[in-house]
């Protein structure tokens, strides 16, 4: 009994080291992961406030380059009237020269128009893939910091991030009733829901199976964000709107 | 000789169990409400910056919003103050945390939304 009674003795100042210093170890790990969440809320606020404002924000200077075109395009119009109807009355007149000289006009301002039409659809066009480069771009960034950071908790954690981002928002103008070539552009009727840009975040954790028998700590945060416009007169307003839920599982 | 070294590995434990257990508890003691208190800290940072971010949204229930978070926290002898001039929020906080340490913080965001 009594060597069995010694051997204890040498060990307990051990053991007591070993609890201590294990229990501020799982301590200090837990209080680095709410860091870490911490930065992944950061994360995403700014992906919303900061990322998703400035496509958005792309999107509308592109709205105003093209309603600027506008004017233009109504002078092309009034012009085309003008010399058709002039045609009219020079064809009524028999004046041939007349004819032949608003024939060439014609066809100058319809090529005009048409310049302008390509002019218009360019700025519809490059808005729109920019916007999905920079979203496919911010996408790809997402998904490979998570895949880098998940690696520094994959030891102890069971992470995961489901990104949802909106990838296909349009420029949300249509052409007036009018239409035809180089038309005058508008905002669509439900402009804020065609441009909206959308991100929703699921992320969850737990603590890894071999340690779930002795504690089981499961959480899942869903994270919302939309980031879309408001047009009153001539001014221009973003809307972001975010939001936070949480769910244990 | 082996008569004195047995007495005091028997003494030992006994003297280890008064005076590294107490000192242990107290350190851990302290290193626990010093946590608390960076964790307090942290969620007061996240409720400032979401009351920010909230007013730049330009909702009608932040300051309520605010204020229930903060009361969810260990804090007494809140003050804060908010101001908006032109592009630029900011809001400034003081505060006890745990009735021990006390802090003060100042969020300051440039976030124009028109465009």
């Amino acid at each position: 009994m009594t060597p069995k009674y010694k051997q204890t003795e040498k060990g307990f100042f051990s053991v007591q080291f070993l609890f201590f210093i294990s229990l501020i170890s799982v301590t200090l790990i837990s209080y680095g992961y709410v860091f870490y969440a911490q930065k992944q809320k950061d994360l995403f606020r700014k992906t919303c406030y900061f990322d998703l404002a400035d496509i958005q924000k792309n999107l509308v200077q592109s709205e105003k380059k093209l309603f600027l075109l506008n004017p233009e395009s109504s002078a092309l119009r009034l012009r085309l009237k003008i010399l058709y109807l002039e045609l009219a009355f020079a064809t009524a007149a028999q004046n041939y020269a007349l004819v032949t000289k608003i024939g060439l006009d014609i066809q100058t301002t319809a090529a005009l128009q048409k310049k302008l039409d390509l002019v218009q659809k360019l700025i519809i066009y490059t808005a729109d893939s920019s916007a999905k480069f920079q979203l496919y771009k911010l996408n790809s960034d997402l998904i490979r910091q998570y895949q880098f950071e998940k690696k520094i908790w994959d030891s102890l954690l069971q992470e995961k991030r489901n990104f949802n981002l909106k990838l296909n928002p349009v420029l949300a103008v249509r052409p007036d009733s009018l239409g035809g070539l180089a038309p005058n552009y508008e905002l669509s009727d439900d402009y804020q829901r065609l441009q909206r840009l959308q991100l929703n975040l699921q992320y969850q954790f737990s603590n890894r199976r071999q340690g779930q028998t002795v504690l089981k700590t499961q959480q899942t945060y869903q994270f919302s964000c939309d980031v879309s416009f408001t047009r009153k007169d001539q001014l221009w307003d973003l809307n972001i709107n975010q939001d936070k839920h949480l769910s244990k599982l | 000789m082996q008569n004195k070294f047995l007495k005091n590995q028997r003494g030992q434990g006994m003297l280890e169990t008064v005076m590294i257990i107490p000192m242990a508890i107290l350190f851990l003691i302290y290193v626990i409400q010093f946590m608390l208190y960076l964790t307090v800290e942290l969620a007061v940072d996240d409720a400032m910056e979401s009351f920010v971010l909230c007013q730049v949204q330009t909702k009608t229930n932040c300051t309520k919003e605010f204020e229930t978070e903060l009361n969810h926290l260990p804090l007494t002898q809140i003050r804060y103050q908010f101001n908006k001039q032109g592009t630029t929020y900011k809001i400034d906080l003081e505060s006890k945390a745990l009735k021990i340490f006390n802090f003060q913080k100042t969020r300051l965001l440039s976030y124009d939304t028109k465009i």
